[in-house]
């Protein structure tokens, strides 16, 4: 496989859809401190703590595409930003394909990052000190 | 104006497309094919796949009394799950309660485990088989450590991530040491620089 193409694992483990959406945060202009709120928004969300990883994608660029972006409900106890979450909604296999192309190119122009656990616990505690979040809604992250 | 998202689930890294390509889907369905043969020689699966317990028969193993018979039971377990749902990170999967239930009830177990971590013919597998192990609570510093060392000498590179990735959820001293040992021979850019941030965080 050339490395310009898209592997089908990437597709279909990686871009998992489920009521054919994808759930999306918004990071404004991707600014640091940003991003650090969408993986926080990320990592809360989960059930166990570990490191994530996050490519940031221009959504100019998924409008082109003709995606249909709808405002939902993040899950997350940080409730300042559980309104930054996005799903795009009623993808099928062309739509799909572009998606995967947006975070292909955006890979390859180095939009992604890998937060290291001991930074992911990190960003939950500077919340938690912050006041954005109880420390009893992170116990189970923080020490299960 | 323009907005960027960060994507929940995205394609690792700049290096995953040839860490994938090295998987390679002839070899990923060389060893799906691989394993429908071996479920088709092998008798049928006792177990119901409805809630965990049920994932593995105990009763049918034990009865058997075979070493083979019962790693084939787990075996299928674990194909059966990750098949059903990837690993994702931040997320618990079925996987881990097999493996601590394998632990639990074998003492071959941890040998066993590490030869599915080092099957090249089966990557996406032996990859996903270890970064589920690494989340199992083990806690011989010197196995993990042994294992890391063969996975990131042997492996291929979504093999070496998973290594990387059980040497920060294990943590330790050793593991800090393999990392920096095999550093030099890392080949591929995104793994070492990642090697480098996880052996950094090993300090700590």
């Amino acid at each position: 496989m050339h490395p310009a193409q898209i592997p089908a694992d990437a597709i279909t483990a990686d871009l998992r859809t489920q009521d054919n959406a994808l759930s999306f945060w918004r990071c404004g202009t991707g600014e640091d401190i940003e991003i650090d709120d969408a993986v926080l928004a990320l990592a809360t969300g989960g059930n166990r703590l570990d490191k994530v990883e996050v490519v940031w994608i221009a959504e100019d660029g998924l409008v082109e595409d003709g995606q249909r972006i709808a405002s939902t409900k993040g899950r997350t106890p940080v409730q300042d930003i559980a309104d930054r979450h996005v799903d795009l909604q009623e993808l099928n296999y062309e739509l799909l394909g572009k998606v995967a192309a947006q975070v292909s190119s955006a890979i390859g122009a180095g939009r992604y990052r890998r937060v290291a656990k001991a930074d992911v616990k990190r960003l939950m505690e500077q919340a938690i000190g912050a006041g954005r979040v109880k420390q009893t809604e992170l116990e189970n992250l923080l020490h299960g | 104006m323009r907005l960027d998202m960060a994507q929940t689930q995205a394609i690792r890294l700049g290096g995953s497309v040839p860490a994938t390509l090295e998987a390679g889907i002839n070899t990923r369905h060389f060893a799906r094919f691989a394993r429908r043969l071996y479920v088709e020689q092998s008798r049928p699966y006792p177990g119901t796949v409805v809630g965990l317990p049920a994932l593995v028969d105990q009763d049918a193993f034990r009865d058997q009394g075979d070493e083979d018979a019962t790693a084939q039971q787990f075996e299928k377990a674990l194909w059966n799950a990750f098949d059903a749902e990837p690993l994702e990170d931040g997320v618990t999967h079925s996987g881990e309660q097999i493996i601590a239930e394998l632990l639990e009830e074998t003492e071959w177990g941890l040998d066993w485990l590490r030869q599915l971590a080092l099957n090249t013919a089966a990557p996406s597998f032996a990859a996903s088989m270890l970064r589920c192990l690494s989340r199992a609570n083990i806690s011989d510093a010197s196995w993990q450590a042994h294992l890391v060392r063969d996975v990131l000498a042997q492996g291929t590179v979504q093999m070496r991530d998973a290594a990387l990735q059980a040497a920060e959820q294990w943590g330790g001293r050793q593991l800090r040491g393999v990392l920096e040992s095999h550093l030099g021979a890392e080949s591929v850019a995104w793994l070492r620089q990642a090697m480098t941030e996880i052996a950094d965080g090993l300090r700590d």
